[in-house]
């Protein structure tokens, strides 16, 4: 279906984010196929597509066969599109023909309205020569077709008809279990795919001649200015030429654990059970990125952001101050609003717009639960990878749900995303529950393979000496080295 | 020389505004009545070269115009929602030439309509 002499120039969907999806744009001069099922949007993408044309200066014609003109201006305007901007050659059913009795049999539809459409359709385009073409639905034929080899033939001429005239088509299809549309498929020079489910809005383009794409599923949602589309995360830069430059904590014995501090460009996963501390320490370092005058930015999902400043300023981490001058910003990410794909981008933007150096997700349970995404975690891969590459430190709490007991660093199956892992534990020793801090894991340099107390104090966190003394800690029951029984005080 | 009229009997009016249309092209003159008792009207009056009845919406009366065609020497199709040999026995019996099943063929009509006509 392309022209005799086809062109490398783009044209603009009119949604950003699709746009990159089709590195640039649609090629012009091509046809493609936009389907998906009843609600999924592609009488909107449609919209847009012709609506960037109209602001363009181009002539922009819708073709509908179902929806009269008057209801998609209104239907446009609703969602906030401006579509006064674009013609409108209404072919669908008018209420006459209902009150009228309209309805005939003595010849197939097909043989009645095939030229009549066929002559509203010529001079529509000989008056207009439109630039871009949308027709909604081209399902239409297959009901002035006596048979598929008709309605392949019609489709082909028609849209040839288009694409001669020099415009670029856009047709969507109304396809349903019972009747496919593989065979428009196969005609269009490119398939765009929308979904919806409960997991959201979703697009995919499946082809594209004459272009590379991205693949996969992308996040698509309504907004106030109609459709916004999500490409998912590539990563963002070579991570290998990030300068490794270890950030400290502040606090000299977890800098000492961790061999220096935490690498830019690395995720760490502060792993731990329900208050022990995995929080505080992620703004610890956040803290001290405040003082070099580095950026942070913090997206917590479980916790009130209320809560969470003024509770944060009893352990002498004043974020509200940090806030105030620029270095930190606190974001509470509320559950369900937006789709893993849309998030990720927002992070990104944020630490290319800021110069974000530190980035916090707290907590991964509550990320998985916020984003309204079926594949979440490859979402936070895609996310964690582009960060990398841009040099972001980037910190990750993960709630173990065991508060002592065998030792878990994750629940979720998910420590291959991390290159340093951070464990905080409780324990218990003379009766009385403290807690630990250790390092399981660290890509870029040595860490101490010791354990340390530490505790939250009204003057922050305090890490104490390596627990050389004790055995069992990540058991979470402790007894000193050289004793038989756990210590109950009395030893027997 | 003015075109041969066609007589045409159908209870739907958009169907006759079909006919009426594809008769016209083939260069008769369409007479398109929705009633049998117009229909014997036309039948009474011009001499008709053809007629094309639609059964459809019609009680049994409708075959008492067919045999007034028939007396009338107007040669004519039965045309029937479906295809029924109860609906081809009575048709042949009150004369028809020929029983189509709606939706008709333009081209089939066409030559129908042509041996019609012509005799």
């Amino acid at each position: 279906m392309a022209p005799a002499s086809p062109t490398d120039e783009r044209v603009s969907t009119g949604i950003a984010g699709l746009d990159e999806i089709l590195q640039g744009g649609l090629p012009s001069g091509r046809s493609y196929l936009l389907r998906g099922g009843p609600g999924s949007g592609k009488t909107t993408t449609g919209l847009h597509f012709l609506t960037d044309g109209a602001d363009d200066g181009n002539t922009s014609l819708l073709i509908t066969f179902g929806e009269p003109a008057e209801q998609i201006r209104a239907n446009a305007t609703s969602v906030g599109i401006d579509a006064s901007g674009i013609e409108i050659l209404d072919l669908s059913p008018e209420a006459d023909f209902f009150a009228e009795g309209g309805s005939y049999d003595i010849f197939d539809p097909a043989e009645v309205e095939r030229d009549p459409v066929r002559e509203s359709i010529t001079e529509a385009v000989d008056e207009l020569e439109p630039d871009r073409v949308l027709i909604d639905s081209i399902t239409h034929y297959r009901y002035l077709a006596p048979d598929d080899f008709q309605f392949r033939k019609q489709v082909l001429s028609l849209v040839r008809y288009l694409l001669r005239a020099g415009a670029t088509v856009l047709f969507t299809s109304e396809a349903t279990r019972d009747r496919g549309d593989e065979d428009l498929q196969f005609l269009a020079d490119g398939v765009v795919h929308l979904e919806q489910n409960e997991s959201g809005r979703f697009v995919r383009v499946s082809k594209l001649r004459g272009s590379g794409f991205q693949g996969g599923r992308h996040g698509m949602r309504f907004a106030e200015d109609g459709l916004r589309v999500f490409p998912r995360l590539l990563p963002n830069g070579d991570s290998a030429s990030v300068d490794r430059e270890a950030i400290s904590s502040g606090v000299p014995e977890i800098d000492q654990l961790l061999g220096g501090g935490l690498e830019r460009g690395t995720v760490t996963l502060i792993s731990g059970p329900s208050g022990v501390g995995k929080t505080t320490l992620a703004f610890q370092f956040m803290k001290e990125a405040a003082g070099r005058g580095e950026r942070s930015a913090a997206y917590i999902f479980d916790e009130d952001r209320d809560v969470l400043m003024r509770r944060s300023e009893g352990v002498n981490l004043p974020l509200s101050q940090m806030e105030e001058s620029g270095n930190l910003q606190v974001i509470r990410e509320e559950p369900l609003t937006r789709g893993a794909g849309e998030f990720s981008r927002a992070v990104r933007e944020q630490v290319e717009e800021r110069d974000t150096r530190v980035v916090l997700l707290d907590s991964l349970s509550g990320y998985r639960l916020a984003v309204r995404n079926d594949d979440p975690v490859t979402h936070l891969h895609a996310l964690c990878n582009a960060l990398r590459g841009m040099g972001v430190t980037v910190l990750i709490t993960n709630e173990i749900q065991s508060i002592t007991g065998d030792f878990q660093v994750s629940e979720l199956g998910i420590s291959y995303l991390a290159d340093n892992i951070v464990f905080l534990r409780y324990l218990e020793n003379r009766g009385k529950l403290r807690k630990a801090i250790g390092v399981l894991k660290k890509r870029f340099s040595d860490f101490e393979n010791t354990l340390r107390e530490f505790e939250i104090t009204s003057h922050g966190l305090r890490v104490g000496d390596p627990l050389s003394e004790l055995r069992g800690i990540l058991q979470g029951t402790t007894q000193r080295v050289n004793e038989r029984e756990p210590d109950g005080g009395d030893g027997r | 020389m003015s075109a041969p009229p066609v007589l045409m009997v159908d209870r739907n009016d958009r169907n006759l505004e079909l006919l009426a249309e594809f008769v016209e092209s083939e260069g008769y003159r369409p007479v398109a009545v929705t009633g049998l008792e117009e229909a014997r009207e036309e039948v009474d009056g011009d001499a008709l070269s053809a007629a094309l009845v639609d059964i459809a919406g019609f009680d049994d009366s409708v075959w008492k115009l067919c045999e007034d065609l028939r007396s009338a020497a107007v040669p004519f199709v039965v045309i029937s929602p479906e295809e029924s040999r109860e609906v081809r026995r009575q048709s042949r019996e009150s004369g028809a030439r020929d029983v189509q099943v709606k939706p008709l063929v333009p081209d089939r009509l066409r030559l129908l309509l042509r041996g019609l006509a012509e005799g």
